[in-house]
Parts: structure tokens; sequence; C-alpha cells
């Protein structure tokens, strides 16, 4: 074997290596038919306590599990899908005052990478730093969350019709009401400034 | 007529009030429909799952002895038999 034989063959091989690490980087669709992804949402005010919760998600995030710093996407949420149990308190929160559901249909959270980042028994835990829009309105926001990778579990949840991988991502953070303009002039005593928002949604790439 | 006037005065916030606390009192107001909390087996992902259920909120207890009110109050407007 000569020198030049040697060189290319190392050249192949390195190439190869680097193309498969590139390769295990997967883009997860976060529209889930099951409608279990969902954020709940509290508003823990002194006179009223309102909960409730939405489920129409849907985005791609990029995932490496050996470079889960490298995470990025974007997640939206379909806002006519916000739920309270009162059917007349969740055409208000539909309405002009609060979501303004028809000229603001989506919420919508995107990030270029994690920050922060450490491996855990059940995942990741990290930083997304991204911006998030609620009804219009644009902020930098800095969210933990949660990754849990679940390599070929794609199979079992859907019955085997497809195969594949999940990425689980959870988030538990609050926003302010008046920061999005929402409903800025209702009472605080009534309905909090401060949403908490509790994210947990499962995407999947299929093989 | 008086008569049945207040009697309806009592039955119908303690029925009222036997409602709304048969239901398990519920302070806020009332909900059409109820959050049911379920599990995803794979995901270990909590969501939610609305059914369509009636859970009367103070609204009952407070319209119910409002009539009431307004029944007994009634009683007194009325002629008596001669």
């Amino acid at each position: 074997m000569n020198k030049k034989t040697i060189i290319t063959s190392l050249v192949t091989v390195a190439s190869t290596a680097l193309w498969s690490v590139s390769l295990q980087a997967e883009d997860f669709n976060f529209e889930d038919p099951k409608g279990v992804n969902n954020v709940s949402f509290s508003m823990d005010a002194p006179l009223e306590f309102i909960s409730g919760s939405a489920n129409g998600i849907s985005g791609i995030v990029t995932f490496d599990a050996d470079h889960p710093k490298k995470t990025s996407g974007t997640i939206t949420l379909n806002t006519s899908t916000l739920m309270v149990s009162n059917s007349m308190m969740k055409d208000h929160m539909h309405g002009k005052n609060w979501m303004d559901v028809e000229n603001h249909p989506t919420i919508e959270f995107s990030t270029d990478g994690l920050s922060g980042v450490e491996e855990t028994s059940k995942g990741y835990t990290a930083t997304a730093a991204g911006t998030l829009t609620i009804k219009g309105v644009s902020k930098e926001v800095e969210l933990p969350v949660t990754l849990t990778y679940l390599p070929g579990k794609l199979g079992a949840r859907s019955n085997g019709r497809m195969q594949g991988d999940l990425l689980v991502i959870r988030s538990t953070f609050t926003v302010l009401r008046s920061d999005y303009g929402i409903n800025p002039k209702a009472p605080e005593d009534k309905v909090s400034n401060q949403i908490e928002l509790k994210l947990s949604i499962a995407g999947y790439a299929a093989k | 007529m008086k008569k049945t006037l207040r009697t309806l005065a009592v039955i119908i916030p303690i029925l009222g009030i036997s409602v709304w606390i048969a239901q398990g009192p519920n302070l806020g107001w009332t909900k059409t429909q109820i959050e049911v909390q379920k599990v995803d087996d794979i995901t270990g992902i909590e969501y939610s799952e609305y059914e369509d259920r009636i859970t009367f909120g103070v609204e009952l207890p407070v319209l119910s002895l409002g009539l009431s009110a307004l029944l007994f109050g009634g009683s007194f407007l009325l002629k008596k038999k001669s």
C-alpha cells in the first residue's frame, strides 16, 4: 500500500464519518395527529383563577442527539384552539380585547440554538433563546427547556404505521399579559398579569 | 296562592344549593365543559380533553336565593282570600 492510497483512504474514512454525523440531525415534525401536544396556561389572580389549554401545535425542530446545542426550529400554536371550561369565557378570550384570534391566528416561538445544555437521566435540560410572538408582538426571550430523545419509539406511538424517532420538549415559563397587549386594561385582581405557560409537545422524525 | 309562593320560596333555594353542593361546590362561574387530564403512554405528556358537561357555578345558589326572595316578597303583595 503506497502513501497516496493511505492518504486517500484516510480522507475517505474522515469524509464518511463527517457525513454520517451530519446525517444524525433529524427534522422533527410537531404536528401531532393524536392531538396530545399541548400548551396549558394559568392565571392566578386574587379573585379568580383561570386555566385552560390549547392543542393546535405545529412546527419543525432540527435535533441532533450528538449535538443538542445545535437544536433549532419553530413551534407554532393555532390560537383558535385555546380552550377554557366555560364557552362564554372562551369566546371572550378569542375576542379582540384578549387574544384577537381572527387577526392573530398564531403564537410562534423560534430558536437558533440552545445554551447551558446539561445531560440528565431523562435527556437534556437547556435554555432556548429565541423570539416569542404573541398577538403580533415579538420579544426576545429565554425559555428553560427539557428535551427527551426517544429513538425508535415512533412505531409504538403510531401502532406500527410509521417507524422513526420521537423528541419530547417540555418548558414551563411565564409571560406578562401587558407585554403582549393582551387586554392590558383588565383589572389584575380578577385576571393576573402573569400567565404561566406549560408546553408539552412531542415531535416525530419518520425513517 | 300565597302559600304556594312561600313554599316555592323555601324549595327553590334548597334545591339550588343542594344541586350546587352535590356537584362539588364550584366557587367559579358555571362551566359548560369539564377538563379531563390524560397521559400519553409513550411520551408521558399530560394533556387535557374537554367533555361537554355542565358544572354549576356560584350563579346557581345566588340566583336561587334571589328568586326565593322575589317569591317570598311577592307573596306579601297578594291579597288575602276573603
